[in-house]
């Protein structure tokens, strides 16, 4: 039987990783080409024509993966997309989820460095079955996977430092509803054995640890 | 009921018109400004043999100055407030004047006559004179003090907020470069010695999985936090110590500038004096000779007209002569018309008489409408220097803003990218390879070398904006067509500004992912031109534009940041973005 070429475009501004990756992947038996910015990616992307883009979200002062993700999507609707992050819950940011279809997925960068995590995601993907593990960031290691995007949505106003009324202005709900929302989240990551504040406290201290402060208008 | 006309408040005559109308004027600070008046007026006419009074009537001008008290309680009280928000509030309070400095000279005469020291009562020149005083007080006062307190008050924050935009410039550098400075010892401290501990750990080829775990859970535990929390610094400390008050504020430079010739204005002079002049000359000395000793008039003029035109003639620039001839010529107008006038005034007491009030009551109108014009000519200038020191310290903030959040962005750049790289780029090798060899280990040792070198290095903000905008447009090629343009004076200035740059080229970004993202745009035009000392992007797309025109909302805290004047519409199928970059090389 002949063997399918499966071909991947690795974009990664640090040519160390990317040479990394390659070589992995090449290892693996896949037909890699790697490129070091968005523009570089889109050119090679046009010969190269990949079966799944890896891409860095961060890349540098030019155009980001997220930006070359949906230009690549619109141009290859076939095309499989991970994005590789640092970020252990990229849900947290907004603009992710946006870009995130059925066909995309994201990688933690810690563990791109083990071989059967990473083929096995990408073969997957390839056979666009994106991995549990990789499909909406439903990743198993961080509590939030647990939580709704409208809870986590909640949990990042009360991270702002917004009260429940001012959450239900900007979210066009009751008061009430905003803490019914809170106490499922906190019931969501099994806080509800300990005070409420504290559980409250839980929440935003973890949501802080992963994202940041938000801001009250973002 | 109707609602009482608010008085309208434009231009220095308006104002002086409404500070007319107040009814603070009828405190009692006020009143005390009419002391001076009289207190030279009897001075002088204690040592003029004057016919009308006799024996000691100083005591009656001082006790009937007294009646100004209960005047002023009683016109607090008695008027309604609505009263002195009236258009017409400022002819209630003439009138009100006139009416009191005519009761107070009442009660002056009458008890004049009951301590008989009064010979001559002439009532009526004294009600009348009384009148025209307080009017003539009122007027000077109001419009010398009010316009002097409020200029006071202007120059007072355009030093003050001169004081600040420099002292902001200073911090804005210091803060930056201590936030930089804050950043890097921050990341320095919790990192090298991690490091270090892991060099301890690296070589030994019993240890691999606990060299792995040790840059997974350790390092990459530390740096990350670092770099997701960048976003929530902000400097406390750049504001500390503006609120402190200035002490200079006092030597206003209404005084330096001592070119009051120049604010003459005989007209002015010339008919608010009138009035009170021609109701003394008539009553004191018949209207007959008054008409004769017309030339009085027209020798004052004359001498107005001629500081007016000295304050014209550059030969004349000397300040003293210049202040020379700005009191002389009027008083030598003065002198002269009062000689004319003399020959048809009968006594010498009379003469006198005759000379004291018009050489005071015309000193205080000729002086006090200069004092005015010269300070509204000044207050315009400050107003508007204090509008530029507004817009400067505006605009100060914004930049400080910006290069914040630039820094941050490339600090991101080192933890996010080389930092975590290396890291990332370590486990690897140290996963990947059934067996760890020395050339592994020295590999190893160099990605920990390159992170130690990314924490050293100073923050690099240059960007090639150009390049990154072909970028840009290569990368949406096929999806959405981008095309921009500037003009020269804003690209030319560009080159001065690295964190203009920066902030342009992140936000094109942005609003060319956001207009396909939310709006299915297939085309994008980027205009950049310097627009009240910004640079102003316009960036239109043919795409789906937002529910409602904002300038706030999800996504907007990098134009915040950024770019703090945006605002996002939509008209005719078009959407349009426009953002004002501060530029420091403007500013």
């Amino acid at each position: 039987m002949q063997k399918v070429e499966r071909k991947i475009l690795v974009v990664e501004d640090e040519s160390l990783l990317r040479n990394l990756i390659a070589n992995l992947l090449e290892s693996e038996g896949f037909l890699v080409q790697s490129a070091g910015s968005a523009v570089e990616a889109k050119r090679v992307a046009k010969l190269f024509d990949p079966d799944l883009a890896l891409l860095d979200i961060e890349l540098g002062d030019g155009p980001n993966g997220l930006d070359l993700a949906e230009s690549l999507l619109s141009l290859y609707p076939g095309l499989s997309v991970f994005f590789l992050t640092h970020i252990a819950e990229p849900r947290l940011v907004d603009r992710h989820k946006k870009v995130v279809s059925k066909n995309t997925g994201y990688l933690v960068k810690s563990r791109v460095a083990e071989p059967s995590y990473l083929v096995t995601a990408l073969d997957a993907a390839l056979r666009g079955k994106v991995g549990i593990d990789q499909q909406h960031f439903k990743t198993p290691d961080h509590i939030f996977t647990k939580l709704s995007n409208t809870q986590l949505d909640v949990v990042k106003f009360l991270a702002a430092g917004l009260t429940p009324s001012q959450i239900a202005v900007r979210r066009g709900t009751t008061p009430r509803a905003v803490r019914n929302v809170v106490a499922r989240a906190i019931d969501a990551l099994k806080l509800s054995g300990v005070d409420e504040g504290l559980a409250r406290a839980t929440l935003i201290r973890e949501y802080i640890k992963v994202a940041g402060t938000p801001r009250a208008d973002g | 009921m109707a609602e009482p006309q608010v008085r309208k408040r434009s231009g220095s005559r308006q104002r002086i018109w409404n500070q007319l109308g107040e009814r603070s004027l009828w405190g009692w600070r006020f009143f005390l400004y009419t002391i001076p008046n009289y207190i030279v007026a009897y001075y002088i006419i204690n040592f003029l043999p004057f016919e009308v009074y006799q024996g000691n009537w100083v005591i009656v001008g001082v006790l009937s100055h007294l009646v100004f008290i209960p005047m002023g309680l009683a016109v607090r009280i008695l008027v309604p407030k609505s009263a002195f928000k009236h258009r017409l509030a400022p002819l209630l309070n003439i009138v009100l004047f006139a009416l009191a400095g005519m009761v107070k000279n009442f009660v002056e005469v009458l008890l004049a006559i009951q301590l008989g020291v009064m010979v001559d009562p002439r009532w009526l020149l004294n009600l009348s004179s009384g009148a025209f005083g307080m009017v003539y007080i009122v007027l000077i006062y109001v419009a010398v003090f009010g316009e002097r307190v409020r200029h006071i008050s202007t120059m007072s924050s355009l030093i003050s907020k001169r004081e600040q935009l420099i002292e902001l410039r200073n911090q804005r550098q210091e803060s930056l470069k201590k936030h930089e400075q804050t950043l890097r010892s921050q990341a320095q401290e919790l990192i090298l010695p991690r490091l270090r501990e892991f060099e301890q750990l690296l070589g030994k080829q019993m240890k691999v999985q606990e060299q792995v775990d040790y840059l997974k859970n350790t390092l990459l535990n530390t740096v990350r936090p670092l770099a997701t929390q960048l976003q929530d610094r902000r400097s406390v400390q750049y504001f500390d110590g503006f609120g402190k008050e200035t002490t200079k504020v006092r030597s206003v430079a209404f005084f330096e500038r001592l070119d009051l010739w120049r604010d003459v204005r005989p007209l002015v002079v010339f008919f608010a004096f009138m009035p009170g002049y021609i109701n003394g000359s008539i009553l004191l000395v018949g209207i007959d000779k008054f008409i004769q000793g017309y030339p009085f008039i027209l020798i004052t003029f004359v001498a107005l007209l001629l500081v007016k035109l000295a304050g014209k003639v550059k030969a004349l620039a000397n300040k003293f002569v210049k202040l020379s001839l700005f009191l002389g010529l009027p008083a030598a107008g003065i002198l002269t018309s009062w000689l004319f006038q003399i020959q048809y005034v009968d006594s010498q007491q009379l003469r006198l008489a005759y000379l004291v009030p018009v050489a005071w009551g015309f000193g205080l109108i000729y002086v006090g409408t200069a004092f005015v014009t010269a300070l509204s000519a000044t207050q315009k200038v400050t107003e508007r220097e204090l509008a530029e020191s507004n817009a400067a310290l505006q605009a100060e903030w914004e930049i400080y803003q910006r290069d914040f959040w630039v820094a941050n962005k490339r600090w991101s750049y080192i933890l996010h990218g080389e930092v975590q790289a290396a890291l990332t780029t370590a486990i690897a090798r140290l996963t990947i390879r059934p067996i760890i060899t020395p050339l592994d280990v020295a590999e190893v040792r160099e990605d920990m070398e390159r992170i130690t070198q990314s924490l050293s290095k100073p923050l690099d903000a240059k960007i090639d904006l150009r390049s990154a905008m072909d970028d840009l447009v290569e990368v949406w090629q096929g999806v959405v067509a981008i095309t921009y343009r500037g003009s020269k004076e804003a690209v030319d200035l560009l080159d001065k500004d690295d964190f203009a740059k920066q902030s342009i080229s992140e936000i094109c970004k942005e609003a060319v992912g956001n207009a396909y993202r939310h709006g299915n745009a297939t085309k994008v035009e980027i205009d950049l031109q310097i627009v009240s000392k910004r640079f102003e992007l316009t960036i239109t797309n043919d795409g789906k534009g937002p529910a409602e025109n904002r300038t706030k909302g999800i996504g907007s805290k990098m134009l915040d940041d950024l770019a703090p004047r945006w605002s996002l519409t939509n008209s005719g199928g078009i959407t349009t973005l426009k953002a004002r970059v501060p530029s420091s090389a403007l500013h």
